[in-house]
């Protein structure tokens, strides 16, 4: 009976103070799961105009784009829709139609406390344009499945090119 | 002989011409010289009505001259114009010129001996009224200056995580602030159930200026936001 009675008050302990038995929650499911660390996300890339005509029916739904800072322009137009996944060391290069490359990786997966909330990823993003220039040097998110974060503003014929990246669950 | 001639008879119709009573005057007085005092005086010895003439004048001179040493030892020029001047009255003379004048004190400077010194310094008055504000300006600004100090040390003593790089911020509906991957790493958020969109963990503009949002994508009454980086395609200073 003594050694049982160690044992549940040792697990019990470890339980309730993670940080302090040296392993966390998250690592420890790494450890257990190592082939769960990738993700799957979905890309869109929309060309923003003032040219009149409006927003594309296939980009879908994006009430966003009636809003600022996406208003300051009356048009968009979807240039390409794909999905990609990516992993941790295992980053995912998305050619831009004005010849740059989106760079996107998995950094850490964030477990939540809580059973019934949803695992976060930290993404890294970086946008490299055609000559070697960096347009963004790097962009780091906390992003739960089904969110959506954009990153815009590069010339392109006339407007502006609008990258859409969506986490999939 | 022609030229002695006219010199001589000139000699003797200057000599036959008696002497005018303004003459006579100046021999009386001392006056005449030369030639023609010798002459004048030859003409008073020849001819008595001169002699009486002259006897006449010195005495009325020798009046005139005693009454004038007398008067002149009495009299004094300036009490008599002083005084004249004040009889005569005058409408520029008033009040004030009539009061006393005040008394002049004439300022006084001794040395003091400050005790426990036992050295003697100048009196300073509350002239130097100007030096103590002076002075105590300079305090105001002496202690402004150490509360800025003061202020910019605890500032920098603040310490910053150095993965997360400054990002300038624009919040256009609902703020999210960023947390530092390590913040994720040690301690989940305890509230990621009320999560209201991605948050940015870190971002690094390079050259170029960039702008997050963070966009309502539903219901007003909902706080999910979409963010948004936006920046601009040209670089600060020019393309790299």
């Amino acid at each position: 009976m003594r050694l049982p009675l160690f044992a549940l008050i040792v697990a019990a302990g470890m339980a309730l103070f993670p940080a302090a038995s040296g392993v966390s929650v998250a690592n420890a499911q790494e450890a257990a799961a190592p082939a769960k660390d990738a993700v799957s996300a979905e890309f869109v890339v929309l060309h923003a105009t003032n040219d009149g005509k409006g927003i594309d029916p296939k980009i879908g739904k994006m009430p966003e784009l009636g809003k600022p800072p996406f208003s300051s322009y009356n048009s968009y137009q979807l240039l390409d829709r794909s999905k990609q996944s990516f992993s941790k060391g295992n980053a995912s290069k998305i050619k831009l139609p004005n010849d740059g490359v989106l760079m996107v990786s998995l950094k850490d997966v964030i477990v939540p406390s809580k059973k019934d909330e949803a695992k976060r990823y930290v993404i890294s993003a970086s946008i490299q344009k055609p000559g070697g220039n960096t347009f963004l040097p790097l962009l780091e998110v906390n992003a739960k499945a089904g969110e959506t974060f954009f990153v815009a503003g590069q010339n392109y014929k006339g407007g502006v090119l609008v990258i859409g990246i969506k986490v999939n669950p | 002989m022609n030229t002695k001639t006219m010199n001589g008879g000139a000699h003797e119709a200057l000599v036959k011409r008696p002497p005018t009573d303004l003459e006579l005057m100046m021999f009386v007085d001392g006056e005449l010289e030369g030639e023609r005092l010798r002459e004048v005086r030859q003409a008073i010895l020849r001819d008595s009505v001169l002699k009486s003439k002259v006897a006449a004048l010195e005495l009325s001179s020798e009046v005139v001259r005693e009454s004038a040493e007398e008067a002149g030892a009495k009299f004094d020029f300036a009490d008599a114009i002083m005084a004249k001047i004040t009889e005569v009255p005058s409408a520029e003379l008033d009040a004030r010129d009539a009061a006393p004048e005040p008394a002049r004190k004439v300022a006084e400077v001794a040395p003091i001996v400050r005790p426990g010194l036992g050295k003697t310094t100048a009196h300073t008055g509350p002239s130097n009224d100007n030096a103590r504000g002076i002075f105590a300006l300079a305090a105001i600004a002496v202690a402004a200056a150490a509360g800025l100090m003061i202020w910019g040390r605890m500032d920098t003593d603040v310490p910053r995580p150095e993965s997360a790089p400054v990002a300038m911020v624009a919040t256009e509906a609902a703020p999210v602030p960023a947390p530092t991957p390590e913040e994720h790493a040690a301690a989940p958020s305890a509230d990621e159930g009320d999560s209201v969109g991605v948050e940015v963990a870190a971002v690094d503009f390079g050259s170029r200026i960039g702008t997050i949002f963070y966009v309502p994508t539903e219901a007003a009454t909902s706080n999910h936001t979409t963010t948004v980086v936006w920046l601009a395609d040209d670089p600060v200073g020019g393309e790299q």
